[in-house]
């Protein structure tokens, strides 16, 4: 069949060699009796031409030596799998058992708090005596069943007796308070850039930092996280400095290598955390303060950590 | 399959480095998302890894524009050392140049449908006309005339482009 004229997407897909064979053969033999399709297909070709010069254009400066394939096979096998209903689950149960160590804490942490853990104690579901309704025992949890079986309360005659025993167990050493606040800052496992986050003392960061953390001086520092180094990385680990004001508020320092800071905002920002941050670059490495607070206050601040970071 | 995903890694992660470049608009960036996009590759170990490759990619791009959108809503970059900076910038003259026309392209390239926009940007990553069909859901015959009119839009906008500004410099 003889071509009329050859469309335009037609001359895009021959040009950019996309057409079988056989469709190539009749449209060339057609370009050689048809003038104006001839110029149609330069016209055509020069466009092509010009977007791909126009979007070259767009190419990023090429800043790192991207890693070897074997590099990237070593990442992938040492990064863990994705699993991401586990971990999820994973993370909202720490955070749930954070949240309710921190909320028992607040109430076992002095002598005052005594009556707020009998208040709670008391609000515990009586363990099953003899006046317990069928019904309710059977509605026990096995696990939790076993374990109140097995408690000394068991044992015990009065209802009084069974709650001292309860007090005792609630005067265990208590993790510390941090932990509850640890819940806000930690990023989850499924970070990008999640190596293993530890909180330690202060003294311990800035020997494994090297120096003393960046945070904003003269105020309290309420906990200190650092991720450790992975393998393969150098030089200072990322840190994260939470500290308290007077007010009450807490601030929080992230200093660490660009993408790692950017990466931790970022995922605050998916949590919906609404605090603001500020940050301030230097070379590979960012500076982040982030609080509710005023933009102009975390600004201040952040400046006034960079300027003190610079004299370290 | 190993062999083949390191052809592809090789041959490949500039033009996914672009592509991401063109959808985060950030030379970092667009690194790291790259290489997880192939550290991806290598967990998951699709069938037609290239197509794959890029159909993961667009997807890290689309999630990292909702970041940014919420990053920028939070945060107030004072950045002391402006990313996407060359570091051998040639003179001053020169890079506002090159600033500008980078601008206008980039406005051009917006000013397409996202789908006249995705198509192109694959095509310019060097997919073929089938797995530009397979990423987007369109038939392989409408991907002509899909890159025919991009095309056409996008030097058309540009030159608008270029002429407004060169209008206003005047």
């Amino acid at each position: 069949m003889m071509l009329l004229h050859i469309p335009d997407d037609e001359l895009h897909a021959y040009l950019d060699q996309a057409l079988p064979r056989s469709r190539c053969v009749k449209l060339e033999s057609h370009l050689a009796a048809c003038p104006g399709c001839r110029a149609r297909r330069d016209a055509t070709a020069a466009l092509r031409d010009r977007t791909t010069l126009l979007l070259a254009t767009l190419t990023p400066e090429r800043k790192r030596i991207p890693p070897s394939y074997e590099e990237l096979q070593r990442r992938a096998v040492a990064r863990p799998a994705r699993r991401f209903l586990w971990r999820d689950l994973a993370w909202a149960a720490s955070i749930l058992l954070a949240v309710g160590v921190g909320y028992g804490m607040r109430f076992s942490s002095g002598t005052p708090t005594r009556p707020a853990v009998a208040q709670q104690v008391a609000a515990l579901p009586a363990p099953p005596t003899a006046t317990a309704t069928p019904a309710v025992v059977t509605k026990v949890a096995p696990e939790s069943r076993r374990e109140r079986t097995a408690s000394p309360a068991r044992d015990s005659s009065s209802p009084r007796e069974r709650r001292e025993a309860m007090l005792a167990r609630a005067e265990t050493p208590p993790p510390p308070r941090s932990i509850q606040i640890s819940t806000d800052s930690l990023p989850p496992e499924t970070a990008p850039t999640a190596g293993l986050w530890r909180t330690v003392p202060w003294t311990e960061a800035k020997e494994q930092a090297g120096s003393a953390p960046p945070r904003v001086d003269g105020v309290p520092v309420v906990e200190v996280q650092v991720q450790s180094r992975r393998e393969h990385e150098q030089g200072r680990p990322v840190t994260v400095v939470a500290q308290q004001l007077s007010s009450g508020q807490l601030i929080t320092t992230i200093e660490g290598p660009v993408d790692d800071v950017w990466a931790l905002l970022s995922r605050r920002g998916d949590q919906g955390d609404t605090a603001g941050a500020e940050t301030v670059r230097q070379g590979s490495r960012l500076l982040a303060v982030t609080g509710q607070l005023p933009a102009d206050s975390l600004r201040a601040m952040v400046r006034r950590v960079n300027a003190a970071r610079r004299v370290q | 399959m190993a062999d083949e995903l390191e052809q592809l890694y090789q041959t490949t992660y500039q033009a996914v480095v672009r592509f991401l470049y063109r959808k985060v608009w950030d030379a970092d960036r667009a690194e790291d998302l790259a290489q997880e996009v192939f550290m991806r590759a290598l967990s998951h170990r699709p069938e037609k890894p290239r197509s794959w490759v890029f159909a993961v990619a667009a997807n890290l791009a689309r999630d990292e524009a909702r970041a940014a959108i919420r990053r920028r809503r939070h945060l107030t970059l004072l950045s002391a050392d402006p990313a996407g900076r060359p570091s051998s910038a040639p003179s001053a003259d020169e890079m506002v140049e090159e600033d500008e026309r980078q601008a206008e392209v980039r406005l051009a390239l917006d000013s397409l449908t996202p789908r006249d926009r995705e198509v192109l940007l694959l095509w310019d990553a060097g997919l073929s006309y089938p797995e530009i069909a397979e990423r987007t859901g369109l038939a392989v015959g409408a991907i002509g005339t899909t890159l025919a009119r991009a095309r056409k839009r996008l030097v058309d906008a540009y030159e608008r482009q270029h002429d407004h500004d060169a209008a206003a410099h005047s």
